[in-house]
């Protein structure tokens, strides 16, 4: 079998002969396929199939039922007229999705278009990463991306320190918070000015601020230019004292993105609901 | 390049990030720095008597008087239409970046950047407007 990948299109090209063999292998190799989560469309060509086993028909039908429970689309196409009336007479046509079009479902896959939080994860986590590297020496690494569910959205995790941006397009309304525990961010502080400050003061939550502002100004570049969001300047909001407790009550997604550094970890939280 | 006597002038409203830039300067080597904290008020520096500023680091978005509207006073000034005037942002629409080409910026800065970056921006800076 050769495998042809294109963008969200999986091409799975069959052999010859479908045998026992080949349904031994079409199962195993299955799993690789389905772990690929960029692929929203799987594509049987039996250009070349010129014989196949009644045998088969149990491991295509399996592997088919997987990848639609998975949300992917499948199609069997390039089937010789033959092996088409074969199919069609032992009912397992539908099931493959036998198809004379392949080019019809192309143009469905790419219209569909990311859900709006994987939009929006990667350039706030690069701009993220980016800004406490380069202007506040700080080297972070981005953990795995949370979502948070509505009865978790009150949480304090000792933070001290938090800006808040408020963001409004036409698609959607929401936010975007940076948030450090008192002890992380003043060591932040430390490596950007080599200056020693033992607690939260106004030149502290100045400069949360304006590192909320870099990582806001350089995401929304990207949103604007990559996804056409129409995102506005805006000006943070910082909020300081024991224990902050952060609460998402207004928004039906929050992702949360932690980050570890040599000081502690932090995390940015990204809050919208999209318009309809 | 500037030599490291060079007066050089940061325009921000925001202390962290004159901070940042001071402190990238120093680290390069600059001593001679003076900040300003808006538009209205870097014009009023760059205009005193005894200024003779070597180059200008101005942030674009300020409340009162903005980094580009302040470039435009410059630059229809012939006294310093060769004053080298680098703009900090942390804008990159390839709109803005043509608007302070046309207006006379001598380079661009954007927002995140490291003292790396600063330093080659000032060369670009020098390079033009020698």
């Amino acid at each position: 079998m050769n495998i042809l990948t294109n963008g969200p299109v999986m091409t799975i090209e069959l052999p010859e002969t479908l045998d026992s063999e080949f349904s031994d292998l079409l199962l195993v190799n299955a799993k690789d396929w389905l772990a690929v989560t960029t692929i929203e469309l799987y594509a049987f060509n039996f250009q070349k199939t010129t014989h196949c086993k009644q045998s088969t028909y149990r491991a295509l039908i399996t592997v088919s039922q997987h990848m639609r429970k998975s949300g992917k689309q499948i199609v069997s196409h390039n089937l010789s007229l033959e092996l088409g009336q074969q199919f069609k007479l032992a009912g397992i046509s539908d099931a493959l999705n036998v198809s004379a079009d392949l080019e019809s479902y192309l143009p469905k896959v790419s219209q569909k278009k990311p859900g709006l939080d994987v939009q929006m994860i990667n350039p706030f986590l690069e701009a993220t990463l980016i800004t406490l590297e380069q202007m506040a020496n700080t080297k972070c690494e981005a953990q795995k991306p949370q979502l948070i569910h509505i009865d978790e959205k009150s949480r304090s995790d000792d933070i001290s320190i938090a800006g808040v941006i408020s963001l409004t397009t036409e698609q959607f309304n929401g936010s975007i918070t940076l948030a450090f525990p008192e002890v992380v961010f003043l060591k932040i502080y430390e490596a950007m000015f080599g200056e020693v400050v033992d607690k939260i003061n106004e030149e502290i939550e100045d400069a949360a601020g304006e590192l909320l502002n870099i990582i806001y100004g350089s995401a929304k570049t990207k949103l604007n230019e990559q996804c056409g969001f129409k995102l506005e300047s805006a000006l943070p909001t910082i909020l300081s004292g024991e224990k902050i407790k952060i609460r998402q009550t207004t928004y039906q997604k929050v992702i949360m993105l932690p980050f570890k550094t040599q000081f502690g970890m932090f995390r940015v939280e990204i809050s919208f609901d999209p318009k309809k | 390049m500037f030599s490291t006597s060079t007066k050089i002038l940061i325009i921000d409203d925001m202390k962290t990030m004159r901070k940042i830039v001071a402190k990238s300067l120093k680290d390069l080597g600059f001593e001679n720095i003076t900040e300003s904290e808006d538009g209205v008020k870097g014009w009023e520096a760059i205009n005193a008597p005894d200024a003779d500023y070597g180059l200008v680091i101005s942030d674009w978005n300020m409340p009162n008087g903005s980094g580009l509207d302040l470039l435009k006073k410059v630059r229809t000034d012939t006294r310093f239409a060769k004053l080298p005037f680098m703009l900090v942002t942390a804008e990159s629409e390839k709109s803005q970046v043509l608007e302070a080409l046309t207006v006379g910026v001598s380079a661009y800065v954007v927002k995140p950047f490291s003292m790396q970056t600063l330093q080659v921006k000032m060369v670009e800076a020098f390079n033009k407007t020698a």
